[in-house]
Protein backbone atom coordinates (compact mmCIF):
# COMPACT_ATOMS: atom_id res chain seq x y z
CA UNK A 1 0.00 0.00 0.00
CA UNK A 2 1.70 3.57 -1.03
CA UNK A 3 1.82 6.04 1.38
CA UNK A 4 -0.67 8.30 0.42
CA UNK A 5 -3.34 5.56 1.03
CA UNK A 6 -1.93 4.39 4.13
CA UNK A 7 -2.62 8.04 5.33
CA UNK A 8 -6.34 8.14 3.79
CA UNK A 9 -6.88 4.90 5.56
CA UNK A 10 -5.90 7.04 8.63
CA UNK A 11 -7.58 10.22 7.98
CA UNK A 12 -10.84 7.99 7.64
CA UNK A 13 -10.42 6.42 11.56
CA UNK A 14 -9.70 9.79 12.41
CA UNK A 15 -13.22 10.83 10.96
CA UNK A 16 -14.91 8.05 11.98
CA UNK A 17 -13.40 9.04 16.17
CA UNK A 18 -14.84 12.51 15.19
CA UNK A 19 -18.31 10.97 14.43
CA UNK A 20 -17.94 9.17 17.55
CA UNK A 21 -17.60 11.39 19.37
CA UNK A 22 -20.19 13.84 17.98
CA UNK A 23 -22.70 10.92 18.91
CA UNK A 24 -21.10 10.30 21.98
CA UNK A 25 -21.36 13.47 22.95
CA UNK A 26 -25.28 14.00 21.71
CA UNK A 27 -26.14 11.10 24.45
CA UNK A 28 -24.26 13.06 27.01
CA UNK A 29 -25.93 16.32 26.24
CA UNK A 30 -29.17 14.71 26.19
CA UNK A 31 -29.45 14.00 29.23
CA UNK A 32 -28.83 17.78 30.44
CA UNK A 33 -30.85 19.41 27.60
CA UNK A 34 -33.78 17.63 26.13
CA UNK A 35 -34.17 18.70 22.47
CA UNK A 36 -30.56 19.54 20.97
CA UNK A 37 -29.83 18.63 17.52
CA UNK A 38 -26.58 16.55 16.42
CA UNK A 39 -25.60 19.63 14.24
CA UNK A 40 -25.59 21.57 17.16
CA UNK A 41 -23.69 19.54 19.20
CA UNK A 42 -20.74 19.03 16.47
CA UNK A 43 -21.08 23.19 15.96
CA UNK A 44 -20.10 23.50 19.90
CA UNK A 45 -17.41 20.48 19.45
CA UNK A 46 -15.74 22.35 17.09
CA UNK A 47 -15.95 25.47 18.39
CA UNK A 48 -14.46 23.99 21.69
CA UNK A 49 -11.50 22.16 19.84
CA UNK A 50 -10.76 25.10 17.95
CA UNK A 51 -10.37 26.84 20.83
CA UNK A 52 -8.23 24.05 22.43
CA UNK A 53 -6.11 23.76 19.10
CA UNK A 54 -5.38 27.56 18.35
CA UNK A 55 -6.08 29.07 21.87
CA UNK A 56 -9.18 31.17 21.19
CA UNK A 57 -6.88 32.16 17.57
CA UNK A 58 -9.43 30.51 15.63
CA UNK A 59 -12.07 31.97 17.11
CA UNK A 60 -10.34 35.47 17.31
CA UNK A 61 -9.48 35.73 13.91
CA UNK A 62 -13.44 35.05 12.73
CA UNK A 63 -14.26 38.36 14.95
CA UNK A 64 -15.32 35.95 18.37
CA UNK A 65 -12.91 37.81 21.02
CA UNK A 66 -12.33 36.24 24.85
CA UNK A 67 -12.45 39.69 26.28
CA UNK A 68 -16.37 39.44 24.64
CA UNK A 69 -17.00 37.00 27.29
CA UNK A 70 -19.29 33.87 26.26
CA UNK A 71 -18.35 30.11 26.29
CA UNK A 72 -14.97 31.02 24.34
CA UNK A 73 -13.64 33.33 26.56
CA UNK A 74 -14.71 31.34 29.56
CA UNK A 75 -12.26 28.97 27.81
CA UNK A 76 -9.32 31.31 26.78
CA UNK A 77 -8.95 33.21 30.27
CA UNK A 78 -9.01 30.21 31.97
CA UNK A 79 -6.33 28.17 29.50
CA UNK A 80 -4.53 30.93 29.49
CA UNK A 81 -3.94 31.37 33.22
CA UNK A 82 -3.55 27.64 33.07
CA UNK A 83 -0.88 27.47 30.95
CA UNK A 84 0.82 30.36 32.75
CA UNK A 85 1.10 27.90 35.86
CA UNK A 86 4.45 26.54 36.46
CA UNK A 87 5.91 24.42 39.69
CA UNK A 88 9.57 24.75 40.39
CA UNK A 89 9.37 26.59 37.28
CA UNK A 90 8.31 23.81 35.33
CA UNK A 91 5.14 24.98 32.93
CA UNK A 92 2.34 22.74 34.28
CA UNK A 93 -0.25 24.45 32.82
CA UNK A 94 1.26 23.62 29.37
CA UNK A 95 -0.16 20.20 29.28
CA UNK A 96 -3.19 21.81 29.56
CA UNK A 97 -3.42 23.12 25.89
CA UNK A 98 -0.63 21.46 24.34
CA UNK A 99 -0.94 22.86 20.59
CA UNK A 100 -2.13 26.70 21.98
CA UNK A 101 1.31 28.81 21.38
CA UNK A 102 -0.28 30.91 18.97
CA UNK A 103 -1.47 34.50 19.81
CA UNK A 104 -4.78 35.07 20.27
CA UNK A 105 -4.83 38.08 17.80
CA UNK A 106 -3.84 36.14 15.01
CA UNK A 107 -5.99 38.16 12.59
CA UNK A 108 -9.46 39.55 12.48
CA UNK A 109 -11.79 40.84 10.03
CA UNK A 110 -12.58 37.45 8.70
CA UNK A 111 -16.07 36.80 9.51
CA UNK A 112 -18.84 34.65 7.70
CA UNK A 113 -19.19 33.84 4.22
CA UNK A 114 -19.79 37.41 3.16
CA UNK A 115 -18.03 38.91 5.88
CA UNK A 116 -14.20 38.13 4.59
CA UNK A 117 -12.53 41.58 4.12
CA UNK A 118 -9.83 41.16 1.77
CA UNK A 119 -9.14 44.49 1.82
CA UNK A 120 -7.36 44.35 5.43
CA UNK A 121 -5.18 41.39 5.22
CA UNK A 122 -4.08 41.98 9.42
CA UNK A 123 -3.61 38.53 10.33
CA UNK A 124 0.01 38.14 11.59
CA UNK A 125 1.27 34.82 11.06
CA UNK A 126 2.94 33.24 13.86
CA UNK A 127 5.84 33.29 15.18
CA UNK A 128 6.24 36.52 13.88
CA UNK A 129 7.94 39.73 16.06
CA UNK A 130 5.49 41.73 17.58
CA UNK A 131 5.20 45.48 16.66
CA UNK A 132 8.56 47.27 18.34
CA UNK A 133 6.34 49.91 20.15
CA UNK A 134 4.77 46.75 21.88
CA UNK A 135 7.56 45.24 23.11
CA UNK A 136 9.60 48.09 24.11
CA UNK A 137 6.97 49.64 26.04
CA UNK A 138 7.86 52.79 23.70
CA UNK A 139 6.20 54.55 21.20
CA UNK A 140 7.89 54.24 17.76
CA UNK A 141 7.63 57.54 15.66
CA UNK A 142 6.21 57.27 12.08
CA UNK A 143 9.45 58.22 10.58
CA UNK A 144 10.75 55.26 13.11
CA UNK A 145 8.44 52.92 11.29
CA UNK A 146 9.19 54.11 8.33
CA UNK A 147 12.71 54.18 8.68
CA UNK A 148 12.81 50.31 9.88
CA UNK A 149 14.16 51.45 13.33
CA UNK A 150 13.35 48.69 15.83
CA UNK A 151 12.37 50.45 18.97
CA UNK A 152 13.41 47.74 21.48
CA UNK A 153 16.90 47.73 19.22
CA UNK A 154 17.06 51.63 20.25
CA UNK A 155 16.05 51.25 23.78
CA UNK A 156 18.54 48.41 24.42
CA UNK A 157 21.09 50.91 22.42
CA UNK A 158 20.15 53.41 24.91
CA UNK A 159 20.43 51.00 28.07
CA UNK A 160 23.99 49.91 26.62
CA UNK A 161 25.62 53.02 26.40
CA UNK A 162 27.11 54.33 29.96
CA UNK A 163 27.24 57.90 29.43
CA UNK A 164 23.79 57.95 29.30
CA UNK A 165 21.55 58.06 32.43
CA UNK A 166 18.35 56.39 31.55
CA UNK A 167 16.32 57.81 34.08
CA UNK A 168 17.29 61.33 33.27
CA UNK A 169 16.41 60.08 29.53
CA UNK A 170 12.74 59.10 30.46
CA UNK A 171 11.95 62.28 32.69
CA UNK A 172 13.12 64.62 30.09
CA UNK A 173 11.35 63.09 27.32
CA UNK A 174 8.03 62.99 29.51
CA UNK A 175 7.91 66.06 31.20
CA UNK A 176 11.15 68.15 29.52
CA UNK A 177 13.36 68.28 32.47
CA UNK A 178 10.88 67.55 35.25
CA UNK A 179 13.06 66.60 37.55
CA UNK A 180 15.57 68.15 38.88
CA UNK A 181 17.99 65.21 38.43
CA UNK A 182 21.66 66.59 38.00
CA UNK A 183 23.85 64.89 35.11
CA UNK A 184 26.83 64.63 36.89
CA UNK A 185 27.03 63.79 40.15
CA UNK A 186 30.42 63.58 40.98
CA UNK A 187 32.10 66.35 39.99
CA UNK A 188 34.52 64.96 36.78
CA UNK A 189 38.73 65.69 38.43
CA UNK A 190 39.79 67.34 41.69
CA UNK A 191 42.91 68.93 41.28
CA UNK A 192 46.22 67.26 42.70
CA UNK A 193 46.55 69.29 45.76
CA UNK A 194 42.67 68.18 46.77
CA UNK A 195 43.71 64.64 46.26
CA UNK A 196 46.81 64.68 48.10
CA UNK A 197 44.82 66.68 50.60
CA UNK A 198 42.31 63.79 50.85
CA UNK A 199 39.18 66.01 49.88
CA UNK A 200 35.85 64.78 49.89
CA UNK A 201 35.26 64.97 45.96
CA UNK A 202 31.31 65.32 46.88
CA UNK A 203 32.68 67.77 49.95
CA UNK A 204 34.28 69.93 47.30
CA UNK A 205 31.50 69.94 44.57
CA UNK A 206 29.11 71.18 47.59
CA UNK A 207 31.58 73.95 48.15
CA UNK A 208 32.10 74.82 44.65
CA UNK A 209 28.67 75.60 44.27
CA UNK A 210 27.29 78.38 46.53
CA UNK A 211 23.77 76.10 47.46
CA UNK A 212 25.51 72.99 47.83
CA UNK A 213 24.77 69.66 45.28
CA UNK A 214 21.69 70.64 43.49
CA UNK A 215 20.05 67.69 45.05
CA UNK A 216 16.50 67.73 45.07
CA UNK A 217 14.66 67.08 48.27
CA UNK A 218 12.30 64.76 46.88
CA UNK A 219 12.69 63.08 43.69
CA UNK A 220 9.05 62.01 43.29
CA UNK A 221 6.76 60.29 45.31
CA UNK A 222 8.55 57.52 46.96
CA UNK A 223 12.04 58.67 45.93
CA UNK A 224 14.35 59.69 48.65
CA UNK A 225 17.35 61.98 48.38
CA UNK A 226 21.00 59.68 48.03
CA UNK A 227 22.77 59.25 51.11
CA UNK A 228 26.81 60.58 51.27
CA UNK A 229 28.13 56.50 50.92
CA UNK A 230 25.74 56.01 47.54
CA UNK A 231 26.79 59.68 46.00
CA UNK A 232 30.15 58.59 46.68
CA UNK A 233 29.80 55.14 45.66
CA UNK A 234 28.17 56.79 42.38
CA UNK A 235 24.90 55.28 42.55
CA UNK A 236 21.78 56.77 40.53
CA UNK A 237 19.01 58.04 42.47
CA UNK A 238 16.40 56.56 40.06
CA UNK A 239 18.16 52.94 40.00
CA UNK A 240 18.12 53.22 43.89
CA UNK A 241 14.43 53.82 43.84
CA UNK A 242 13.59 51.29 41.35
CA UNK A 243 15.52 48.67 42.96
CA UNK A 244 14.10 49.58 46.25
CA UNK A 245 10.16 49.32 44.65
CA UNK A 246 10.95 46.03 42.98
CA UNK A 247 12.34 44.62 46.38
CA UNK A 248 8.79 45.83 47.29
CA UNK A 249 7.12 44.62 45.11
CA UNK A 250 9.05 41.20 45.71
CA UNK A 251 7.81 41.04 48.88
CA UNK A 252 4.29 40.70 47.71
CA UNK A 253 2.41 37.45 47.50
CA UNK A 254 2.44 36.04 43.99
CA UNK A 255 -1.61 35.90 44.69
CA UNK A 256 -0.85 39.51 45.11
CA UNK A 257 0.46 40.73 42.23
CA UNK A 258 -1.81 37.90 39.96
CA UNK A 259 -5.62 38.12 41.73
CA UNK A 260 -6.99 36.87 38.55
CA UNK A 261 -5.01 34.08 37.73
CA UNK A 262 -4.59 32.77 41.51
CA UNK A 263 -8.69 32.94 42.09
CA UNK A 264 -8.97 30.49 38.98
CA UNK A 265 -6.49 28.93 39.96
CA UNK A 266 -7.19 28.29 43.56
CA UNK A 267 -8.80 25.29 42.34
CA UNK A 268 -6.56 23.95 39.71
CA UNK A 269 -3.54 25.11 41.31
CA UNK A 270 -3.96 22.87 44.32
CA UNK A 271 -3.77 20.20 42.03
CA UNK A 272 -1.37 20.56 40.38
CA UNK A 273 0.70 21.84 43.56
CA UNK A 274 -0.14 18.59 44.91
CA UNK A 275 1.34 16.96 41.70
CA UNK A 276 4.40 18.81 42.02
CA UNK A 277 4.97 17.91 45.84
CA UNK A 278 4.24 14.00 45.10
CA UNK A 279 7.24 14.23 42.36
CA UNK A 280 9.06 16.66 45.14
CA UNK A 281 8.55 13.84 47.42
CA UNK A 282 9.41 10.67 45.11
CA UNK A 283 12.23 12.55 44.21
CA UNK A 284 13.65 12.89 47.88
CA UNK A 285 12.76 9.24 48.53
CA UNK A 286 14.80 8.44 45.24
CA UNK A 287 17.37 9.98 47.02
CA UNK A 288 17.60 8.55 50.38
CA UNK A 289 16.60 5.19 49.48
CA UNK A 290 19.46 2.49 48.42
CA UNK A 291 20.20 2.54 44.69
CA UNK A 292 18.53 -0.20 42.68
CA UNK A 293 20.54 -3.12 42.06
CA UNK A 294 21.47 -3.54 38.90
CA UNK A 295 21.90 -6.79 36.71
CA UNK A 296 25.35 -8.12 35.90
CA UNK A 297 26.56 -9.63 32.99
CA UNK A 298 27.74 -13.42 33.40
CA UNK A 299 30.73 -14.91 32.25
CA UNK A 300 30.97 -15.92 28.71
CA UNK A 301 29.15 -19.50 28.29
CA UNK A 302 31.70 -21.48 26.14
CA UNK A 303 30.55 -24.84 25.07
CA UNK A 304 31.53 -28.10 26.95
CA UNK A 305 34.86 -29.82 25.52
CA UNK A 306 32.46 -33.06 24.96
CA UNK A 307 30.92 -30.59 22.44
CA UNK A 308 34.02 -31.28 20.35
CA UNK A 309 34.46 -34.91 20.56
CA UNK A 310 32.75 -35.76 17.47
CA UNK A 311 34.82 -33.04 15.07
CA UNK A 312 37.54 -34.60 17.13
CA UNK A 313 36.80 -37.77 15.68
CA UNK A 314 36.00 -36.32 12.69
CA UNK A 315 39.59 -34.78 12.88
CA UNK A 316 41.57 -37.37 13.77
CA UNK A 317 39.99 -40.66 10.65
CA UNK A 318 41.45 -37.40 8.00
CA UNK A 319 44.62 -36.73 10.00
CA UNK A 320 43.64 -32.81 11.14
CA UNK A 321 44.75 -30.96 13.85
CA UNK A 322 42.18 -30.30 16.23
CA UNK A 323 43.11 -26.38 16.08
CA UNK A 324 43.06 -26.00 12.67
CA UNK A 325 39.88 -27.95 12.39
CA UNK A 326 37.96 -24.63 11.49
CA UNK A 327 39.68 -24.71 8.49
CA UNK A 328 38.03 -27.68 7.01
CA UNK A 329 34.66 -26.40 6.99
CA UNK A 330 33.72 -26.87 3.68
CA UNK A 331 30.71 -27.22 2.65
CA UNK A 332 30.39 -29.22 -0.72
CA UNK A 333 34.12 -29.55 -0.69
CA UNK A 334 34.62 -33.65 -0.41
CA UNK A 335 37.68 -35.69 -0.42
CA UNK A 336 37.26 -36.02 -4.53
CA UNK A 337 37.80 -32.06 -4.54
CA UNK A 338 41.03 -32.16 -2.53
CA UNK A 339 39.76 -31.59 1.15
CA UNK A 340 40.63 -28.20 -0.31
CA UNK A 341 39.48 -25.14 2.17
CA UNK A 342 36.88 -22.64 0.40
CA UNK A 343 39.19 -20.05 1.35
CA UNK A 344 42.13 -21.53 -0.72
CA UNK A 345 39.69 -22.10 -3.83
CA UNK A 346 40.42 -20.51 -6.89
CA UNK A 347 37.96 -17.70 -8.09
CA UNK A 348 36.70 -16.44 -10.75
CA UNK A 349 39.68 -14.34 -12.32
CA UNK A 350 38.79 -10.56 -13.03
CA UNK A 351 39.83 -8.78 -15.77
CA UNK B 1 -25.59 35.82 29.44
CA UNK B 2 -25.66 33.10 31.92
CA UNK B 3 -22.58 33.93 34.41
CA UNK B 4 -20.68 30.50 34.74
CA UNK B 5 -20.26 29.03 38.19
CA UNK B 6 -16.94 27.98 37.80
CA UNK B 7 -13.98 28.44 35.81
CA UNK B 8 -13.03 25.15 34.15
CA UNK B 9 -12.15 22.19 35.03
CA UNK B 10 -8.49 20.79 34.17
CA UNK B 11 -8.53 18.23 30.92
CA UNK B 12 -5.84 15.95 30.33
CA UNK B 13 -5.97 14.33 27.01
CA UNK B 14 -3.89 13.07 24.25
CA UNK B 15 -6.92 13.52 21.51
CA UNK B 16 -8.52 16.92 20.37
CA UNK B 17 -12.12 15.17 19.92
CA UNK B 18 -11.94 13.88 23.81
CA UNK B 19 -11.10 17.12 25.33
CA UNK B 20 -13.73 18.96 23.28
CA UNK B 21 -16.07 16.63 24.06
CA UNK B 22 -15.12 17.48 28.08
CA UNK B 23 -14.96 20.78 27.79
CA UNK B 24 -18.63 21.07 26.16
CA UNK B 25 -19.66 19.05 28.89
CA UNK B 26 -17.71 20.99 31.11
CA UNK B 27 -19.33 24.00 30.33
CA UNK B 28 -22.83 23.20 30.67
CA UNK B 29 -22.10 22.20 33.53
CA UNK B 30 -20.76 25.61 34.40
CA UNK B 31 -23.83 26.96 33.77
CA UNK B 32 -23.80 27.71 30.12
CA UNK B 33 -26.87 27.06 27.57
CA UNK B 34 -25.65 24.88 24.70
CA UNK B 35 -27.32 28.02 22.66
CA UNK B 36 -24.53 30.05 24.30
CA UNK B 37 -21.96 27.94 23.31
CA UNK B 38 -23.09 26.84 19.92
CA UNK B 39 -25.14 30.44 18.97
CA UNK B 40 -27.77 29.89 16.04
CA UNK B 41 -27.04 31.36 12.72
CA UNK B 42 -29.83 30.77 10.71
CA UNK B 43 -30.43 28.72 8.26
CA UNK B 44 -27.04 27.03 6.94
CA UNK B 45 -25.84 26.96 3.74
CA UNK B 46 -25.66 23.61 2.40
CA UNK B 47 -22.52 22.08 1.22
CA UNK B 48 -23.62 19.40 -0.94
CA UNK B 49 -21.63 17.77 -3.46
CA UNK B 50 -22.88 17.62 -6.72
CA UNK B 51 -21.89 15.55 -9.91
CA UNK B 52 -20.40 17.32 -12.88
CA UNK B 53 -18.82 15.20 -15.80
CA UNK B 54 -16.06 17.90 -16.41
CA UNK B 55 -15.12 17.62 -12.88
CA UNK B 56 -15.17 14.33 -13.19
CA UNK B 57 -12.85 13.96 -16.30
CA UNK B 58 -10.35 16.49 -15.60
CA UNK B 59 -9.60 13.78 -12.54
CA UNK B 60 -9.48 11.18 -14.81
CA UNK B 61 -7.12 12.97 -16.86
CA UNK B 62 -4.71 13.77 -13.96
CA UNK B 63 -4.50 10.35 -12.66
CA UNK B 64 -4.15 9.05 -16.14
CA UNK B 65 -0.81 10.81 -16.82
CA UNK B 66 2.80 11.45 -15.33
CA UNK B 67 2.97 8.26 -13.27
CA UNK B 68 6.47 7.15 -12.49
CA UNK B 69 7.73 4.09 -13.60
CA UNK B 70 8.15 1.66 -11.17
CA UNK B 71 11.32 1.81 -10.08
CA UNK B 72 11.77 5.14 -11.11
CA UNK B 73 12.79 6.61 -7.27
CA UNK B 74 15.55 3.92 -7.26
CA UNK B 75 17.84 5.46 -9.87
CA UNK B 76 17.32 8.83 -8.86
CA UNK B 77 20.45 11.37 -7.13
CA UNK B 78 20.98 10.57 -4.04
CA UNK B 79 22.97 13.76 -3.73
CA UNK B 80 19.43 15.56 -4.65
CA UNK B 81 16.90 13.73 -2.69
CA UNK B 82 13.35 15.58 -2.74
CA UNK B 83 11.91 17.94 0.04
CA UNK B 84 10.20 14.63 1.97
CA UNK B 85 13.41 12.36 2.16
CA UNK B 86 15.25 15.05 4.18
CA UNK B 87 14.90 16.04 7.61
CA UNK B 88 11.75 18.03 7.80
CA UNK B 89 11.73 21.26 8.83
CA UNK B 90 9.06 20.54 12.09
CA UNK B 91 9.70 17.90 13.96
CA UNK B 92 7.77 18.89 16.77
CA UNK B 93 4.06 18.97 16.08
CA UNK B 94 3.66 21.82 18.20
CA UNK B 95 5.12 24.09 15.85
CA UNK B 96 3.59 21.65 12.50
CA UNK B 97 0.58 22.90 14.07
CA UNK B 98 1.53 26.38 14.35
CA UNK B 99 2.55 26.78 11.10
CA UNK B 100 -0.28 25.14 9.72
CA UNK B 101 -3.15 26.69 11.85
CA UNK B 102 -0.97 30.04 10.77
CA UNK B 103 -1.52 29.55 7.15
CA UNK B 104 -5.23 28.19 7.29
CA UNK B 105 -6.18 31.47 9.39
CA UNK B 106 -4.73 33.85 6.36
CA UNK B 107 -8.29 35.66 4.56
CA UNK B 108 -7.18 33.91 1.20
CA UNK B 109 -7.04 30.57 2.98
CA UNK B 110 -10.11 30.61 4.51
CA UNK B 111 -11.98 32.26 1.46
CA UNK B 112 -10.79 28.96 -0.71
CA UNK B 113 -11.83 26.73 2.59
CA UNK B 114 -15.13 28.23 2.76
CA UNK B 115 -16.02 28.25 -1.19
CA UNK B 116 -14.81 24.35 -0.91
CA UNK B 117 -17.19 23.84 1.95
CA UNK B 118 -19.62 25.31 -0.05
CA UNK B 119 -19.44 23.42 -3.21
CA UNK B 120 -19.50 20.15 -0.92
CA UNK B 121 -15.53 19.44 -0.37
CA UNK B 122 -15.57 17.40 2.75
CA UNK B 123 -13.32 18.42 6.04
CA UNK B 124 -11.22 15.33 5.85
CA UNK B 125 -9.97 15.63 2.33
CA UNK B 126 -9.25 19.79 2.68
CA UNK B 127 -7.49 18.98 5.84
CA UNK B 128 -5.62 15.54 4.29
CA UNK B 129 -4.70 17.92 0.50
CA UNK B 130 -3.35 20.36 2.67
CA UNK B 131 -1.35 18.50 5.35
CA UNK B 132 0.19 15.87 2.26
CA UNK B 133 1.34 18.92 0.56
CA UNK B 134 2.90 20.01 3.02
CA UNK B 135 4.68 17.15 3.45
CA UNK B 136 5.81 16.64 0.14
CA UNK B 137 7.35 20.25 0.90
CA UNK B 138 9.42 18.62 3.32
CA UNK B 139 7.77 20.76 6.31
CA UNK B 140 7.11 17.33 8.62
CA UNK B 141 7.50 13.69 8.56
CA UNK B 142 4.30 10.99 7.56
CA UNK B 143 4.11 10.75 11.75
CA UNK B 144 3.28 14.46 12.25
CA UNK B 145 0.97 14.66 9.41
CA UNK B 146 -1.00 11.89 11.28
CA UNK B 147 -0.78 13.81 14.63
CA UNK B 148 -1.78 17.34 12.96
CA UNK B 149 -4.87 15.74 10.94
CA UNK B 150 -7.59 15.96 13.86
CA UNK B 151 -6.78 18.95 15.07
CA UNK B 152 -6.28 20.43 11.29
CA UNK B 153 -9.49 19.07 10.70
CA UNK B 154 -11.31 20.80 13.55
CA UNK B 155 -9.95 24.19 12.62
CA UNK B 156 -11.75 23.71 9.39
CA UNK B 157 -14.48 22.63 10.41
CA UNK B 158 -14.60 25.78 12.97
CA UNK B 159 -14.35 27.63 10.09
CA UNK B 160 -17.50 26.08 8.08
CA UNK B 161 -19.40 26.53 11.39
CA UNK B 162 -18.50 30.35 12.00
CA UNK B 163 -19.02 30.54 7.81
CA UNK B 164 -22.63 28.64 8.91
CA UNK B 165 -22.26 25.93 6.66
CA UNK B 166 -23.53 22.90 6.98
CA UNK B 167 -20.50 20.34 5.65
CA UNK B 168 -19.71 16.94 4.73
CA UNK B 169 -17.22 15.73 7.31
CA UNK B 170 -15.92 12.99 5.15
CA UNK B 171 -17.20 12.19 1.75
CA UNK B 172 -20.43 11.20 -0.22
CA UNK B 173 -22.19 14.21 1.22
CA UNK B 174 -22.56 12.85 4.65
CA UNK B 175 -23.78 16.12 5.80
CA UNK B 176 -27.33 15.21 6.57
CA UNK B 177 -25.73 12.13 8.55
CA UNK B 178 -26.31 13.13 12.34
CA UNK B 179 -29.87 14.80 11.31
CA UNK B 180 -30.76 11.20 9.49
CA UNK B 181 -29.59 9.89 13.01
CA UNK B 182 -32.00 12.78 15.01
CA UNK B 183 -34.79 11.82 12.90
CA UNK B 184 -34.68 8.31 14.01
CA UNK B 185 -34.39 8.83 17.08
CA UNK B 186 -37.38 11.56 16.98
CA UNK B 187 -39.57 8.87 15.17
CA UNK B 188 -38.63 5.64 17.48
CA UNK B 189 -39.56 8.57 20.93
CA UNK B 190 -42.85 9.68 18.94
CA UNK B 191 -43.93 5.71 18.35
CA UNK B 192 -42.69 5.10 22.39
CA UNK B 193 -45.16 7.82 22.93
CA UNK B 194 -47.79 7.03 20.88
CA UNK B 195 -47.71 3.58 23.01
CA UNK B 196 -47.53 5.09 26.14
CA UNK B 197 -50.66 6.53 25.20
CA UNK B 198 -52.46 4.04 24.15
CA UNK B 199 -51.51 2.20 27.37
CA UNK B 200 -53.08 5.40 29.15
CA UNK B 201 -56.48 5.24 27.49
CA UNK B 202 -56.90 0.95 27.96
CA UNK B 203 -55.64 1.24 31.21
CA UNK B 204 -57.35 4.38 32.30
CA UNK B 205 -60.77 3.33 30.40
CA UNK B 206 -60.85 0.35 32.35
CA UNK B 207 -59.81 1.83 35.85
CA UNK B 208 -62.34 4.48 36.05
CA UNK B 209 -65.04 2.14 35.23
CA UNK B 210 -66.54 4.03 31.84
CA UNK B 211 -69.94 2.02 31.20
CA UNK B 212 -71.54 2.94 27.64
CA UNK B 213 -74.45 3.26 29.88
CA UNK B 214 -73.66 6.17 31.85
CA UNK B 215 -72.46 8.31 28.69
CA UNK B 216 -74.30 11.26 28.37
CA UNK B 217 -76.44 11.05 25.16
CA UNK B 218 -75.20 13.60 22.51
CA UNK B 219 -71.74 13.32 23.43
CA UNK B 220 -70.65 10.62 21.14
CA UNK B 221 -72.76 9.63 18.47
CA UNK B 222 -75.22 6.87 18.40
CA UNK B 223 -73.30 4.80 16.10
CA UNK B 224 -70.25 4.52 18.28
CA UNK B 225 -71.90 4.21 21.31
CA UNK B 226 -73.77 1.44 19.72
CA UNK B 227 -70.60 -0.15 18.59
CA UNK B 228 -68.59 -0.01 21.82
CA UNK B 229 -71.87 -1.63 23.41
CA UNK B 230 -71.75 -4.68 20.99
CA UNK B 231 -67.72 -5.01 21.54
CA UNK B 232 -68.14 -4.55 25.33
CA UNK B 233 -66.28 -2.84 28.43
CA UNK B 234 -63.40 -4.28 27.09
CA UNK B 235 -61.51 -3.13 23.87
CA UNK B 236 -59.78 -6.42 22.62
CA UNK B 237 -57.00 -6.42 19.96
CA UNK B 238 -57.80 -7.84 16.87
CA UNK B 239 -55.21 -10.76 17.76
CA UNK B 240 -56.75 -11.82 20.85
CA UNK B 241 -58.10 -14.95 21.01
CA UNK B 242 -61.63 -14.62 20.59
CA UNK B 243 -64.54 -16.32 22.48
CA UNK B 244 -65.20 -19.98 22.01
Amino acid sequence: MGLFKSIKKAFKKVTRGIKKVVKGVVKGVKKVVKKISSSKILKALAIAAAVVVTGGAALGAMGATAGAGGFTGWMVGASNAITGFTVAGLPVGAVMKPFASIGSAIGSGVSAVTGINLAQPTVALPNTIATPSAVSGTTATTAEIAAGTDALSTTVATLADPTINPAITASQAATGQALSIPTKIIPDTLSQSQLLSGVNPATAAANATAGGLNLPATLSSGMTPLTEAQILAGQNPATVAAASSNAAKATQSWATRNPKTAAFLSGAGTVATQVGASVAAGYAMHQLTAPDETGSMGGLRTEGASSFDPLRVYAAERGIADSDISKYFTFGNTAEAGNMPLFQQQTIGVA
Amino acid sequence: MAQPTRGPRPIVSDSISDVAAQSVLDGLDAGFTIDEIAPDNGPKIRGEAKFNQEGLDEVVALSSQGRPIPGQSLVNDPSQPYMWEQPPEFANPRDALDYMTGLIMQPDAMKEIVGALANGAAVADIAMVMLYTKFTEGKFNPDVLLLLAEPVMYVIMAIGEEANIKYNIEDSNDLDEFDEDDNEEEIEGKLNEFRNVFEDIKNGTTKKGIEPSKIKSGVVPQNILDKVKEQGPEIRSLLSQGEE
